[in-house]
């Protein structure tokens, strides 16, 4: 009986999660037309809200219940992004830069690194985005000084080229324009104090791995 | 008990954990509470759990019936109606002693916060107002241009429920080490990139970010205003040199720079105002509601025993005395910065060990006067006449020099 019980009440649970707003596909970049905002968007972000018509039924439990009344529902698109935990950084960096930068190691403690065996969502903090601004800019000068084409500062035109190629590689997807925009502005506009060109290129390429298309998934 | 800890516990509710707020730069809504020409700071120190009022400031009241084992020998009277256990809080340092005032609130709260309690019990109720936060909106109203004017050290829960106020809110610090660097206040790295560009960079890295954090403003808020902390700490000129070796010396810490405990929440105190002029530094003591002592004895609450022995680092506690003695020490008469310790906890402890539905908050600063108002009785009650909490964050407001009266009328004497 109890093993029944269960699996009526997981088979309900699982029905009305069809319930939610729309399709659970992964749309992290692509907010529908009036999602959430903190800057300038039409929804206040603290409230969850749904605008779109719920599809499927709805379910009543033995007491007679909404499943579905206490859910917290919101459009497709919006708030699923997550920052990578530090455990995975190492992989992630080795895969944009070829390796992991050395002193990511001794950074764990910016990092909620939850205790053995627990599980705790990854939070942001100011300290933490300069220890990795700084842990980015340690490997991506390494690369810089690897690569004979960054033997000359960015320019009007190399700078959006590698930009959109260095943003596609960390991001693991083709950037988008504003993207692009907003990496070559910064390497052709804020480093006249920079007289290395290889550090030029590491701050640019440091930028692009303390982004959230980087930092996040 | 010491391997039960709350932030083990808490693992196992991370995934109802709430947003946390990272520091903004806000730009000030007042002036600095600079009005004696120098910045101001509040070191508010939780004790979870409870807070017997001997140690508060309010011993002599359970001498008549030596409840908590309290008697005419083992407490101390520090003067101006203040009284404290001997053995713990009566050997603070003298300057501490004689800037000393114990403030009665009643906040009507009797429960714990707990992860199962997290919009009720003392925590919340002492440091959250309906959907705002006493820290962030003292921090917010201090004004001034630190780049981390909220901080918090510790574990749980405050800075995960603490909301953000006009562009501040609680800003987590868990090294050391990291900490100092970032604030530039550590040795110069030449390898290291350069803060200004660095500043510039984080904005790029924000900028390039845009589409992602309006489509997860909330999932993403903890990114978004920690790239805000992150510009504006890379943009402000290197303070004067926190070397960690002089902090760990200082606190004991043997070099280790996680904050994992009461000595490294404290030197965290003690960079966070000095590398970064941080306005509010929250300490919140380890532990899942390590001060919740309800054991009796013969009749009579161990509270204050075993509150003792936590202070006092007696058995398997980790002293808390001593490195509060060293804060109290290095920090409580500095002659530019105005530094205001507050500490307090969910509610006093009643004669049989439970709780109370107030507390007495001992404050101390260079301008705070030695003192008591609203003092409970010897069975821990306080009168209908105590003040609720936004007396308190007043008074502490007062003592820290605040213009304007941000949370309503001061009723406390305490400057």
């Amino acid at each position: 009986m109890k093993t029944s019980l269960t699996t009526v009440s997981l088979a309900a649970l699982l029905a009305s999660s069809l319930l939610a707003c729309a399709a659970e596909e992964d749309a992290l970049e692509t907010p529908q037309p009036g999602a959430s905002s903190s800057s300038g968007g039409t929804v206040d972000p603290q409230t969850l809200e749904c605008t779109q018509k719920p599809q499927g039924r709805t379910y009543v439990d033995f007491g007679g219940v909404d499943l579905a009344t206490t859910r917290i529902n919101e459009n497709i698109g919006v708030n699923r992004g997550r920052i990578k935990p530090y455990a995975v950084l190492a992989g992630e960096y080795t895969r944009v830069l070829g390796a992991a930068p050395a002193s990511l190691a001794a950074q764990a403690g910016s990092f909620d690194v939850p205790a053995p065996r627990y599980f705790e969502e990854p939070r942001a903090t100011g300290v933490g985005i300069s220890a990795m601004y700084g842990v980015s800019f340690e490997g991506a000068l390494i690369v810089a000084k690897a690569g004979g084409k960054y033997a000359a500062a960015p320019d009007a035109t190399t700078a959006p080229a590698e930009c959109a190629a260095f943003l596609g590689k960390a991001f693991s997807r083709t950037p988008d324009t504003q993207e692009i925009d907003n990496c070559a502005t910064f390497a052709t506009t804020k480093l006249a104090k920079e007289t290395n060109p290889q550090r030029k290129w590491a701050y640019v390429f440091a930028n692009v791995l303390t982004s959230t298309g980087f930092l996040t998934y | 008990m010491k391997n039960l800890s709350r932030r083990g516990l808490l693992k196992g509710f991370a995934g109802a954990a709430g947003l946390m707020a990272g520091s903004r730069l806000g730009g000030p809504l007042l002036r600095n509470a600079w009005a004696a020409g120098e910045p101001s700071h509040l070191v508010f120190i939780y004790l979870p759990g409870g807070f017997n009022a001997a140690l508060g400031g309010v011993a002599a009241p359970f001498v008549t019936g030596n409840k908590f084992g309290l008697t005419a020998t083992n407490i101390m009277t520090v003067g101006s109606g203040v009284t404290t256990d001997k053995a713990t809080m009566g050997t603070l340092p003298a300057f501490a002693q004689q800037h000393w005032f114990s403030v009665g609130t009643r906040h009507g709260v009797s429960s714990h916060t707990t992860p199962d309690n997290s919009n009720g019990g003392g925590e919340r109720a002492l440091t959250r107002k309906g959907t705002t936060s006493y820290l962030t909106r003292l921090a917010s109203v201090m004004g001034g241009d630190s780049a981390l004017k909220a901080v918090h050290l510790g574990d749980y829960p405050a800075y995960r429920t603490q909301p953000a106020t006009g562009g501040v809110s609680l800003q987590r610090i868990s090294d050391l080490g990291t900490a100092i660097k970032a604030l530039g206040a550590g040795a110069a790295d030449p390898n290291a990139p350069d803060r200004a560009i660095a500043g510039d960079g984080v904005a790029a890295a924000q900028a390039i970010s845009k589409q992602q954090i309006d489509a997860n403003a909330e999932s993403l808020l903890s990114v978004n205003e920690a790239y805000d902390a992150s510009i504006a700490t890379f943009r402000k000129p290197a303070p004067k040199p926190v070397t960690f070796s002089e902090i760990s010396t200082a606190y004991g810490l043997g070099g280790a720079t996680g904050v994992t405990g009461f000595a490294s929440q404290l030197a965290g105190a003690e960079v966070m105002i000095r590398a970064a002029d941080s306005n509010v530094v929250s300490v919140f003591d380890s532990g899942f509601v390590g001060w919740d002592f309800h054991q009796v004895a013969g009749g009579v609450s161990q509270n204050m025993l075993f509150s003792r022995n936590r202070l006092l680092g007696a058995g398997s506690f980790d002293d808390r005395l001593t490195p509060l003695k060293a804060f109290m020490s290095r920090m409580l008469n500095l002659p530019d910065r105005n530094v205001v310790v507050a500490i307090t906890g969910d509610f006093v402890r009643v004669p049989n060990g439970d709780h109370g539905d107030g507390v007495m908050t001992a404050v101390f600063g260079k301008y705070v006067k030695q003192g008591v108002s609203f003092a409970c009785d010897g069975n821990s009650r306080f009168s209908g006449a105590t003040p609720g909490v936004d007396a308190l964050w007043a008074g502490l407001a007062a003592a820290l020099k605040v213009p304007g009266n941000p949370f309503g009328a001061n009723p406390h004497a305490l400057v």
